[in-house]
């Protein structure tokens, strides 16, 4: 009798334990590389000729999220499309951009290159493609409290278990007929937090939504930043070219320089006046 | 009338309209295709909107001074039958050369056109002042260059994606000479021949 009681707490303590190692200690990793993308395979360092890139505003430009590679994708479809609809938005004031494109990841080829790009512009009819890159990695940790969850209830109640989510996305502007880099900018995020064993997963899942939504938001100022700094270096840049396309609009203007030659003028009819 | 009235009252009135809704400056704005439709009345009114008061502001200005200057020598009325001659075949140019611009607004071809002939009536009139007017020559033609060539600089007063339509300028220049030579032999050939009062009438 003793040793069917002592067999049965055995079997309840190793049951017991075992809900500790149900846990995955390990953290999770989501990438999506813009190299990967563009060079696949590639071997030795991309040629680039010297060009002159022509820019004809109001510019047609394309977004989508860099495909990532099996279940290291990360973000559901409909999630991506959410963040690159708020990046459209915070660009949609500007007059020299004409229309903003949310590309869907599924019409991205994992290592599609150029050629997929190519495809990409011609479908949706963009002459510049934003593409976002990211880099998301969770590390999971246990405190103090987590011996509480041989209770039982303890993993219900306790929080046990932490997460540090480390985000990083990053927008490259490229011209499709040159192929050269315009610019790009970098969002990131760091969030902590800790949840009871039996609902962490859901949390984290969370949290890796959050970090990509506090990543965009630091992506959307540095990279109005980097076109504002864009539009200031073409000028004085021999490589680039700004033409005019049809259905543009312009002003007649004098400026401030007009105001100071009439002031000139006047000057002059007003010396010669008195000299009369 | 008051030459230099008639001169504040056009320049106020390219300041006022920076203000109108923006429904009502759209009806009154250089468009292509309207005015292809019919919308004759924007041949005129596309030369006294403006994108915001500081395109306002300059233009008027400019415009201030120079159409002063051109009914001191010419009188108002002359003048202000040039100013409604001239809008419309500012117009009628940007429709034939620029078929690729859309919309434009702006009192600078007008004022451009009224500051050439202002400086030709001056160079005609007074040969001492023509040093002058040569370096004011030379630094337009050199604006007109660095907007041709989407240069941009500090100077300008339109929003960010407008760009300076500055074949409007050159055609306002051209017309401005046109005008002043035109109406060279129209009796007043001096500063002197109006008497000393006439600039502030």
């Amino acid at each position: 009798m003793k040793s069917v009681l002592a067999s049965m707490i055995a079997l309840l303590v190793l049951a017991v334990a075992g809900c500790a190692s149900w846990f995955p200690q390990t953290g999770v990793k989501h990438a999506g590389s813009m190299v990967d993308y563009l060079y696949p395979d590639a071997k030795e360092p991309p040629q680039m000729k010297p060009s002159v890139t022509t820019l004809r505003p109001p510019v047609r430009v394309g977004i989508a999220f860099v495909p990532g590679e099996g279940l290291a994708a990360g973000l559901p479809e409909a999630e991506r499309t959410r963040l690159l609809e708020r990046v459209k938005a915070a660009f949609a004031k500007y007059d020299y951009i004409g229309a903003i494109e949310v590309i869907p990841t599924q019409y991205l080829r994992p290592k599609g290159g150029f050629a997929n790009l190519d495809q990409l512009a011609r479908m949706f009819n963009v002459e510049l493609v934003a593409l976002v890159s990211y880099d998301q990695i969770q590390f999971n940790d246990t405190n103090a409290l987590s011996f509480l969850y041989w209770t039982i209830i303890g993993a219900y109640i306790v929080h046990g278990d932490q997460y540090d989510i480390q985000t990083m996305v990053d927008a490259a502007v490229f011209d499709v007929s040159s192929r050269k880099l315009l610019f790009r900018a970098p969002g990131t995020s760091q969030i902590k937090g800790s949840a009871s064993m039996v609902g962490f997963t859901e949390q984290a899942r969370a949290a890796r939504l959050s970090g990509y939504n506090n990543a965009v938001d630091d992506l959307i100022p540095r990279l109005q930043a980097e076109l504002q700094g864009f539009k200031e270096r073409i000028k004085n840049d021999a490589n680039f070219k700004v033409e005019n396309k049809p259905g543009y609009t312009g002003g007649g203007d004098m400026g401030w320089l007009g105001m100071l030659f009439a002031l000139v003028l006047g000057g002059v009819a007003y010396r010669f006046r008195r000299k009369a | 009338m008051n030459a230099l009235r008639v001169s504040i009252a056009l320049a106020a009135v390219c300041c006022a309209v920076a203000w109108v809704p923006d429904w009502l400056a759209a009806g009154l704005t250089y468009d292509r295709h309207a005015l292809q439709g019919g919308q004759f009345w924007r041949a005129w009114t596309g030369h006294l909107v403006h994108f915001g008061w500081p395109h306002a502001l300059a233009d008027g200005m400019v415009l201030l001074v120079a159409m002063t200057i051109v009914a001191h020598f010419r009188g108002w009325c002359v003048t202000a039958l040039a100013w409604l001659a001239g809008a419309p075949l500012v117009s009628l140019g940007l429709l034939a050369t620029l078929p690729e611009l859309q919309v434009y607004r702006g009192a600078s071809a007008m004022a451009t056109m009224m500051g050439t002939a202002a400086a030709c009536m001056l160079w005609r009139a007074e040969p001492r002042s023509r040093g002058m007017i040569a370096l004011l020559a030379t630094g337009v033609t050199i604006k007109l260059w660095l907007d041709a060539n989407g240069a941009m600089p500090a100077y300008t007063t339109l929003p960010e994606g407008i760009r300076v339509v500055w074949q409007a300028h050159a055609l306002g220049a051209i017309l401005g000479v046109a005008f002043a030579g035109a109406t060279a032999d129209r009796k007043v050939k001096g500063l002197q021949l109006r008497g000393p009062e006439t600039l502030t009438q």
